[in-house]
Parts: C-alpha cells; structure tokens; sequence
C-alpha cells in the first residue's frame, strides 16, 4: 500500500535537509484569544462498533455525473446500546471532521460498484451537515476482503433492522387492539367523569359572564378619565 | 451549505462619466451572488454582509468609484471565536482547491481562476472548543487581482502558497509576504509549499529559505494526497490562541433523525445508484489511503 508521503521524503539519493515536521520557526506573535479546554463529547458514547475500517468515501455529483471525493478515513457502523439502531459514521483522518453520518435502515441495499471489486455503492439519507440530504455514496477500501466484510455487515444489519421494525408494527397493532377492547369494557364508569367535566366548563361560563360586567365599568372609568386629560 | 462570496473591479469601466450614478456603479465592479436590490448605488453607501462578516464601502471621488472591503474585527457572526484568514499567492498554486478539499473533501482537477476573491467560512472542532476561519482565497492571477491587497484589511493570519513544481511561483513569495506585511502586521503566517506528490519537482526542500529569514512557518503539503493538508491550520490555530498543546478533535456526531421510506423514491434512488454505480471513482489508480 503506497504511502501519501511525497517522493522527496522518500528518494534515499536526496540529501535535502527537511524541517522537521512540527518545528515552530519561532514566530512571535501574540494570541488574540484565550481558549479554555471544554470537555470533548463525540456522540458515539452510547454506541458500540460493529466494524471499523480504513476508507476513502465519494459522493455522487448528479449535476456533473461523476463522483467527488468526501474524505479518507475510518468508517464505523456503530449499534446503540439502548435503542439497538444502528448508524454509519465516518471521519475525514487528521481533521476529525465528519464524512459521513446516516441511519442503516432495512431498505439499505449496497451494491458493487462496476469495475472495481474495492469499492461498493449505496443511498442513504446524510446528515453529516446537520440537516438530512439523499446522497449516492461510493466507499473504496485498500483490499477486496475489507470491501466484502463491509458489504456483508452493512446487508446483515439493514435486514436485522428490518426484523426490529417488523417486530415493532406487530407490537404497535396489539397495543391498539387492547386499548380498544378495555376502552370497551370501561366505557360505563367513565361516563360520569365526562358530566362532571361538562357541568365545570359550565360553571366557568357563568363566572365570566359574572365578571364582564366589571370589565365594562372599568372601560368606562377610563374612558372618562381619557376625556377629561 | 457553503456561502462563497466574489467580489472584482470591471478594468476601465470605473472611470467612465457617461449614464447614470446606477449604471457607473454597476458597470464599475460585478458583484456576484448579490441582486442589484442588494446594493444601493448612491454618493457613499455601506453594505453589509453579516453572515461573511464582511461590509463593502462605495466611495465616490472624483468620477471614480474605489471599494473598500473588510471584515470587521469586532462583529462575531457565530458564538464561538472566528479569524479572518487571507490566503494569497501566485495563479495556479493551489489556493482554491486547497481550500475546496478541506470544505467539501473534493480535490478539483479544473482550473478556474478566482477573479478578486472568494470568502469560506472553515470550521474545525479542536480540544478548546469551535473555532472558524474565514478564509479570503484571493486571485493570483495580476489581471484578475481586483482590490489586491484591499482584501488584507483586518486580516488575523495567512496563507502563502507556492507551488514546487514551478520555480517562478516561489521566487515571487517575498513579493506577497511584502505586500501582506504592510497591512497586516505581526499575525501569524504560514508558507506552504503544495503539490508535493508531484514526481518533477522544481522547488527542492533545502532551497525554501525565506521562512527562516522571516520567521515564518512552512509546511511542504499536497491538496491531491492530503499529505499535511491540516497542519496550516492547526500551527495557526494554535498561535491565535497562544496554546501550543491545542489539538482537533472529533466533531459531535449528532443522531440522525428517522426518515420515513417513500417506495416511489426508493425505486428512484435505485435507479439513480444502478448509473452511478458505472461511473468510475476519480482517482482509481491511486491506491494511497489516509
């Protein structure tokens, strides 16, 4: 796997003297803010990696008809501990900023990406920007294995999701079903509670008409007192 | 979203008399991305741009209209800290795309150049919270150069860019150091030396001095391979803020809210992949991996 370093680095024959990568040339200059360390929240803290992998991702630019690079990174599908929803995420290498951020959901189908055993494509609704956007992504991988066990962990996942949703429209149905049998059954007592409600809202309506009255005079008193300034 | 703001001088046409105050003024500069409801063409008028932090002064002096440009120090358009960030350099270096790969993570083969300048806000996620640059990717191009140095005005730190692969690019660096130092002084500057991955090199690394003499600090870097493409911004991250230890940090993967699966859009997007699925990826052949 070639490296991203450049060709001078590597050339033994080159006797350039290179400055080391993070020496400060001394520059002084003085800050113009102050920054205080804030504790760092990821958002993945109640989430567990399924896969984890090194990539590089592509995003399909439908106006220009070709892909466009999104960032090189480590994509991760990672589970959530309590709500068992599964997401995929990745970050851009050295920046850390978010590449991708989506739902896997049991509609998700990947498919190989014609010409390249590599890489693999698939549609997902992003929100890597914070507002949800259709995207066509295209993810290539350094070997063919790494490309399969993605694929294979992304197709088990989108139908594991699509049994949980199953499960969760049958539960659904049978809690309407019981509500509507007991709302049957108790329907009797709860008929009176529905008088009483009835009988305060009335009893409300005679308190403002009492109170009107006294709103009227009050109009009036200012009216007059408009008057007279 | 990315907002991107362009801004240039029509050569000539500021100086003609003829028409009305509204038609010199339009014929003067072109203002991009803005309605002609936008500006108000008058003796002295201001307008503002908050989202850029930006605000543009028409001046009329004598028969010529001349337009200042500067971002206000002092008017945050966000609530954590933001730098304006001048990047500036020969035609062709590599300013545009650098910036481009780090907004969208595309790396553009094009080459378009910029006419006047072009405004990104940059933001990044490090251990002492968000910060944003607002970079002012300037034209290198002479004849596309617009206000030139009119875009340093209030700049808090630079970019110079040159490029290895072309000797020229670094022997005019201490032209645009000069010029970026008679406006902005004493702000943090960094000379990058891009294209990097190139194998013809021309520039080689014991012949960039300049830095040393001016106390600058220089990264070789590549806007193709992404070889060093953070650290411009981290050493001036770090030097805005007077934290050497200041670091990036992963940005809050926020939860993607449910989407409801419309079957008709479903098939649509199957469609739309199955075309997409036979067009080939950018850099095929390149088989290097961040």
């Amino acid at each position: 796997m070639a490296t991203t370093e450049p060709e001078h680095r590597r050339d033994e024959n080159d006797d350039d003297s290179v400055t080391a990568e993070d020496e400060d040339t001394g520059a002084q200059v003085a800050p113009i803010v102050k920054l205080e360390e804030v504790a760092v929240t990821t958002g993945e803290e109640d989430e567990d990696p399924i896969l984890d992998l090194k990539a590089k991702l592509y995003r399909f630019d439908k106006e220009g008809n070709q892909w466009k690079e999104r960032g090189g990174g480590n994509v991760k599908l990672l589970k959530h501990k309590v709500t068992g929803k599964v997401r995929l995420v990745m970050r851009q290498s050295k920046t850390l900023k978010i590449c991708a951020n989506h739902l896997v959901h049991h509609s998700l189908t990947v498919q190989e990406h014609s010409g390249n055993e590599k890489s693999c494509v698939w549609h997902a609704s992003d929100f890597a920007d914070g507002e949800l956007k259709d995207e066509l992504f295209c993810i290539r991988f350094p070997s063919v294995e790494n490309c399969k066990a993605f694929m294979t962990t992304m197709q088990e996942v989108a139908e594991s999701q699509g049994e949980g949703e199953e499960n969760k429209d049958a539960s659904a149905t049978a809690d309407l079903l019981e509500k509507l049998t007991v709302g049957e059954d108790k329907s009797d007592e709860k008929e009176p509670e529905k008088v009483q409600i009835t009988k305060k809202l009335t009893v409300g309506e005679d308190k403002s008409e009492d109170e009107e009255p006294e709103m009227a005079t009050n109009t009036n008193e200012k009216g007059e007192q408009d008057v007279e300034a | 979203m990315t907002e991107v703001w362009q801004f240039w001088i029509w050569a000539g046409g500021a100086t003609q008399q003829s028409g009305s105050c509204k038609e010199r003024l339009t014929r003067s500069f072109k203002i991009r991305n803005l309605k002609p409801s936008q500006y108000k063409p008058s003796l002295r008028c201001v307008l503002s741009l908050s989202s850029a932090s930006l605000s543009i002064l028409f001046n009329l002096t004598q028969h010529r209209y001349t337009l200042h440009s500067m971002a206000l120090p002092n008017q945050q358009t966000v609530d954590y800290p933001s730098f304006k960030l001048v990047i500036v350099g020969d035609g062709g270096t590599g300013k545009t795309t650098f910036v481009k790969r780090h907004l969208t993570g595309e790396f553009e083969k094009k080459y378009e150049p910029t006419i006047g300048v072009e405004v990104h806000p940059l933001d990044f996620f490090t251990n002492c919270g968000k910060i944003r640059f607002y970079c002012w990717d300037t034209a290198g191009q002479e004849k596309f150069g617009g206000l030139r140095d009119g875009y340093y005005i209030h700049g808090q730190c630079a970019i110079i860019m040159f490029d290895v692969t072309a000797r020229l690019t670094y022997k005019n660096v201490p032209t645009w150091h000069r010029d970026l130092c008679r406006v902005c002084e004493n702000i943090p500057i960094v000379l990058c030396g891009n294209k990097v991955d190139v194998k013809n090199r021309q520039v080689k690394a014991k012949q960039v001095t300049f830095h040393r003499k001016k106390n600058l600090q220089y990264y070789e870097i590549s806007a193709k391979s992404n070889y060093n493409f953070e650290k411009p911004f981290l050493y001036l991250a770090r030097k805005l803020a007077g934290d050497p230890n200041l670091h990036f940090v992963e940005s809050p993967a926020l939860a993607p809210p449910e989407v409801q699966i419309d079957l008709a859009a479903q098939q649509q997007h199957e469609a739309e992949l199955l075309a997409a699925a036979s067009q080939p990826l950018p850099d095929d052949d390149d088989e290097s991996f961040e």
